[in-house]
């Protein structure tokens, strides 16, 4: 379970169909086709622009269960005690996120299962992080696990605690992991401890390798697959070497150091990354996008005295392509995009439910996205 | 037949309730079970209603009635794993728990809600405190095992000898992490560290997941303040719990001792506390049911109030719902009860509303006939006032059914089933659990009645088991002179088919003849009722135009082509006739050969005039089906329209006209679509007494497939294996045909002749007259709550 090996076809079924393809339209109905259709099942179960209007009117959390009760999410608080706290919603839905993407999981075949684990990568990454950096700040390790993500947890994780450098992390844990070899690039980063800036250098780099390698293993996978998802995984490519950039105005990064996180893929590359890589200012990062279309008509929304942050547009415009991408049959961009649909749903009602919570109804309708 | 045969009459009611003594009007109401409410708050979310805060109340409750459920589920599969007595053992003399009111249960409730989690904290202490003792016991007998290996000296651990002193720790962790652990141990100390390890024998309770898991106690040995530091560190991240051991012999054999002692302690504390945790379970446990019952009822009562509008200037709840008007006196007694009982100065208020909206269609049915009633709602719920196909199912259902399954002797063994569960229902009831037996169980009436007329067409076809029985005794006898069989000509066989046929050379023909015109009658029979039912619907609706355009014809057209069949069918059987002609040559030539009838048909004078007479008026009748209908309704829209323009130039009937106008959007009328849909129905009607005809012919097959199938298991595997004339062969022989019976004849041909029953019913019988677009009556009725909770 916890090393799933790459997708390999044993060699007699690659002497009589020819090398795995799983884009290709003759086998995907046989092999994925029941998956696929009940992914497809969420679309109407999402909750639709009637349902956060209505939950937007909600004076309190317990108004809030009652209207989730009848949508898809169902009784899944009907065992919490009042009052509820906004972390218990997160935590149930988070939970039913995770138990429909095992079922997935669970219900895979080869190479959709290997797909899948390549989608819980970018949690585990996200983890370990977290787990680092809460032990900078000397955080219980238990508490720490608590606040991982379920979707990238691994049975070694909290043994981070015990690990000081890059080297360490890879040679006593993530060494057993399929994350291990992204974190090849910066072992030579020393000293956790010393200061954060590491830590963050260790995120984007396992970031940029995790994306690489999943981008060419799209490609290989052909057909749809590598069609769309090529396409998502440029835009999140593209989202980190922007607001890496952003980040590192002011802070100890340099340009040289920098220039090492920017994923070699996306819409930027290479061209956009070369003028990134020089930038000092916001200005110049605008420059950098101008020439891709959708970048500039982001940055042109933002404008100078917008109340949207370029976080939030970048949000906007994630739902927008995987609403188009969820739209599409015969490729796995479907459950990618199942998930990070799923995940926007969540964040959605967290926010709802921190206003509603927080008595700053006013303000719910900007950090909402709706989706369908 | 009064309640079967139509819908109850059912009126729109509007009650005017004040809001003081609604709840208890609405509790009277739930009791009596008649009201189905309407939602007239349809556009209102669910938590900006009225009453949201009583229900939000009653769902907190729920929860806390299913915590407890759970405690108690969870309290007694625990008890049935060991040895101890059942939860019941446990009750006190204490009478169990009333109460009368939801707020004295929810004070309840409260408090022993928090009673239980403090006894559940309280519990997971002690428990945790125990095993860890327990733990700490194993720990240090491993100790003495790992310290024992390394022989009586060990001067690396010896203070005094030693130049470097090794340090140890020693713990305990789940077996399955034990691995990596050791690994990640491993690695982190670059193999500077010695790992002994040796599994607990007991099973250790961990409270976080409140299950018993296999540990394993380990000690590891390393040098350095680093390594130190860093093994306790990934011991915290496996969740490995270390204990601090004494480095001697003598030290570690008191240490022991004294936690012996503390356990014997602390076993006795958690006894009480089980027990005293187990007492308390088991009163709650006795009481459950009739609390969540009051929960689900109050409950309900509120959200039947939410769909009331309130009137916050009367301070009263306005409710609409339909009930039967028989019910009517039954309402008005609930509603002064209620009055009275809550004290309230002013008297609820019901009205008789009119309306146009159809309403809910409700037959009360009894034990007998609910199956049968369940059978045709399956297909779909009767339109309001029109008349139930049930009244006829009852008898056809089971009837087509022992025409394809006709065997006395099958029929005789289900018929003793049915009988059993009907005189044992009052135990099995209680007892229902499996899906498959609750569906048999829930059709035992229907079930008697099929077996019933199955052993009377087993009879009529001298079927018992796939073999004759010579009842009356035969009328036919062999003639030795002529060589051939000769049939008294004085008698007539008294009842049935003459055992005679059984096994004659012409047997099936003599079998096909006779069950396929019986298939036609009975078909069309059926069929003729069918259209029959289809004009007192007509009636009872008031619709002349269908009457005269659609019956009438219906009528002609199925009587003159297929009751001529039927007819003809019974002409051949009364007078028989050397050449006769084929039937279904016949009734084709009447159209095909139209105006002649050839001299192969011909059966009896006259007879051209006759089918040349039926063949016109068939064919006329499609057309009068066809197109008047359509016509006379577009000019009767028309006149309609014509006055609409004259009354709404008339001011003073502005309202009625509106009223009107109103009416008149629900038919906007189109021509084209009229007539294509009169146009199918013609054809749907022409095509389908052709081919439901020919669809009663199942009737047949199946009941010659059920008799050859019985024959083929008799007498290729019984008599098969008498004929070797072993005994062990007829006894294993006889089990193969036994089971093959049961298994084969009884329940899957049982099991298809159902199906084609009810497809006879659903599709060739009502098709002619039922629409079953209306939706079934469900009123706010409280014996209907389960007072289990589900979990």
């Amino acid at each position: 379970m916890e090393e799933p090996g790459r997708y390999d076809m044993d060699i007699f079924t690659q002497a009589l169909f020819g090398p795995p393809r799983p884009g290709n339209m003759i086998s995907f109905n046989i092999e994925d086709g029941f998956l696929e259709a009940y992914v497809r099942g969420f679309r109407t179960k999402l909750l639709t622009q009637n349902d956060y209007a209505n939950l937007c009117q909600c004076d309190t959390l317990e108004d809030m269960k009652m209207h989730l009760a009848q949508t898809e999410y169902g009784d899944f608080l009907a065992n919490e005690p009042s009052p509820l706290a906004t972390t218990t919603i997160k935590d149930k839905c988070t939970e039913k996120l995770v138990n429909d993407f095992n079922y997935l999981r669970t219900n895979a075949v080869e190479p959709l299962y290997t797909f899948l684990d390549y989608i819980r990568y970018g949690y585990m990454i996200d983890n370990i992080i977290l787990v680092i950096t809460g032990t900078l700040h000397q955080r219980e390790t238990a508490e720490l696990l608590e606040r991982c993500h379920p979707l990238g947890m691994f049975k070694t994780i909290g043994s981070l605690t015990a690990c000081r450098n890059a080297s360490e992390l890879y040679k006593h844990v993530l060494v057993d992991t399929p994350i291990g070899p992204y974190i090849l690039n910066c072992l030579n980063e020393q000293d956790l401890d010393a200061d954060e800036k590491n830590v963050e250098v260790i995120r984007n780099t396992l970031y940029k390798a995790y994306l690489e390698d999943f981008y060419n293993y799209c490609q290989y996978l052909g057909g749809a697959t590598a069609e769309l998802m090529c396409d998502l995984l440029q835009f999140e490519a593209d989202r980190r070497a922007i607001t890496i950039t952003m980040n590192s105005f002011g802070t100890e990064l340099g340009k040289d150091d920098r220039s090492k996180l920017y994923p070699s893929i996306g819409l930027l590359h290479p061209a956009g990354i070369l003028k990134l890589s020089k930038a000092d200012d916001a200005d110049q990062v605008r420059e950098a996008v101008n020439h891709i279309l959708p970048y500039r008509k982001l940055f042109q929304e933002l404008g100078p005295n917008s109340e949207k942050s370029l976080e939030d547009a970048f949000f906007e415009y994630e739902v927008e392509i995987n609403k188009m991408a969820f739209d599409t049959q015969m490729g796995y961009a479907l459950f990618y995009s199942f998930v990070k649909l799923k995940e926007q749903e969540i964040r959605n009602i967290v926010w709802i439910a921190e206003c509603v919570s927080q008595g700053q109804k006013g303000k719910v309708h900007q950090g909402l996205i709706p989706l369908f | 037949m009064g309640t079967l045969w139509r819908s109850q009459p059912m009126q729109l009611i509007q009650l005017l309730v004040q809001r003081d003594s609604a709840r208890d009007t609405m509790e009277e109401l739930g009791n009596l079970g008649i009201i189905q409410f309407k939602d007239l708050n349809a556009n209102v979310n669910s938590f900006q209603r009225v009453f949201v805060n009583e229900v939000k109340r009653c769902e907190e409750l729920e929860r806390k009635l299913r915590f407890v459920t759970e405690q108690i589920a969870h309290e007694k599969t625990a008890l049935r794993e060991t040895t101890a007595a059942p939860l019941d053992e446990y009750r006190p003399a204490a009478p169990p728990e009333r109460f009368a009111t939801l707020e004295d249960l929810e004070s309840y409730l409260t408090g022993t809600e928090r009673e239980m989690r403090d006894m559940n904290a309280n519990q997971d202490s002690i428990n945790k405190r125990y095993y860890d003792l327990i733990e700490m016991q194993h720990v240090l007998q491993k100790d003495n095992a790992f310290f024992g290996e390394g022989a009586s000296d060990s001067p690396l651990l010896d203070e005094v000898g030693a130049v470097v002193k090794l340090g140890f720790v020693t713990g305990v962790i789940r077996k399955d992490e034990f691995a990596m652990f050791e690994r990640i141990v491993w690695r982190s100390l670059r193999g500077n560290a010695i790992m002994k390890h040796a599994e607990i024998e007991e099973k250790i309770y961990d409270v976080a997941t409140g299950v018993y898991v296999t540990k394993v106690a380990f000690i590891a040995f390393y040098q350095g303040q680093q390594a130190d530091l860093r093994i306790k560190k990934i011991c915290d991240s496996f969740g490995a719990r270390t204990y601090a051991c004494p480095d001697s012999a003598q030290q570690r054999g008191d240490l022991l001792e004294e936690i012996k002692m503390r356990i014997a302690e602390m076993a006795t504390v958690r006894h009480k506390s089980e027990e005293h945790r187990r007492q308390l379970l088991a009163q709650l446990d006795q009481s459950l049911s009739t609390w969540v019952f009051l929960v689900r009822k109050e409950k309900a009562i509120y959200h039947a109030m939410n769909m009331f509008n309130y009137d916050v200037g009367r301070k009263c709840l306005i409710a609409e719902g339909w009930c039967p008007t028989t019910a009517t006196e039954d309402v008005l007694n609930a509603l002064n009860r209620a009055t009275a009982s809550s004290g309230s100065t002013v008297p609820s208020i019901m009205a008789v509303v009119r309306t146009r909206e159809q309403p809910p269609t409700y037959f009360s049915t009894n034990k007998f006939t609910s199956s049968m009633q369940g059978i045709i709602e399956a297909y779909g719920t009767a339109r309001y006032g029109e008349v139930n196909p049930t009244v006829f199912s009852i008898v056809t259902f089971p009837f087509l059914f022992a025409i394809m399954f006709g065997d006395a002797g099958h029929a005789a063994m289900m018929m003793a089933a049915c009988v059993t569960m009907i005189l044992f229902e009052k135990k099995l009831e209680k007892m229902r659990q499996n899906e498959i037996f609750d569906m048999l169980f829930g059709g035992r009436y229907v079930l008697l009645l099929m077996s019933f007329f199955s052993v009377f067409t087993g009879l009529i076809y001298n079927d018992i088991f796939g073999l004759g029985v010579n009842l009356c005794g035969t009328t036919w006898h062999y003639d030795a002179r002529s060589g051939a069989f000769e049939k008294d000509p004085n008698r007539i066989y008294e009842f049935g088919i003459d055992s005679a046929w059984k096994g004659a050379d012409n047997e099936l023909y003599f079998y096909n003849s006779f069950k396929m015109k019986l298939s036609v009658i009975v078909g069309v029979i059926q069929m003729v009722v069918g259209v029959i039912m289809s004009l007192l619907n007509h009636i009872h609706f008031r619709q002349p135009l269908n009457i005269i355009f659609e019956f009438i014809p219906e009528m002609i057209f199925l009587c003159g082509l297929f009751g001529y069949l039927v007819v003809l069918i019974f002409v051949k059987w009364i007078f028989p006739l050397d050449n006769e002609p084929y039937l279904i040559n016949v009734v084709i030539d009447v159209f095909l050969a139209f105006p002649n009838v050839p001299p192969a048909d011909q059966m009896y004078s006259g007879q051209q005039l006759v089918q040349n007479l039926l063949a016109i008026a068939c064919v006329l009748s499609i057309f009068v089906m066809l197109i008047p209908k359509p016509v006379i309704l577009w000019l009767q829209h028309r006149r309609k329209m014509a006055q609409r323009v004259v009354v709404a130039s008339d001011e003073e009937e502005a309202d009625e006209q509106q009223r009107q106008a109103a009416e008149e959007e629900e038919d906007e009328f189109e021509f084209s679509e009229v007539f294509i849909h009169q146009s199918i129905h013609t054809i749907e009607f022409v095509l389908g007494c052709v081919s439901n005809t020919a669809s009663y012919l199942r009737l047949w097959a199946l009941s010659l497939a059920h008799a050859e199938l019985s024959l083929v298991f008799y007498e290729q595997v019984l008599l098969l294996t008498v004929t070797y004339g072993n005994p062990v062969l007829v006894w294993v022989g006889f089990g193969v045909w036994g089971g093959a019976t049961v298994a084969v004849l009884l329940i899957m041909e049982a099991l298809s002749a159902f199906l084609h029953a009810l497809r006879l019913h659903w599709v060739e019988f009502q098709n002619k007259f039922y629409q079953g677009d209306g939706y079934p009556f469900a009123p706010l009725a409280f014996k209907d709550i389960p007072c289990v909770i589900e979990l």
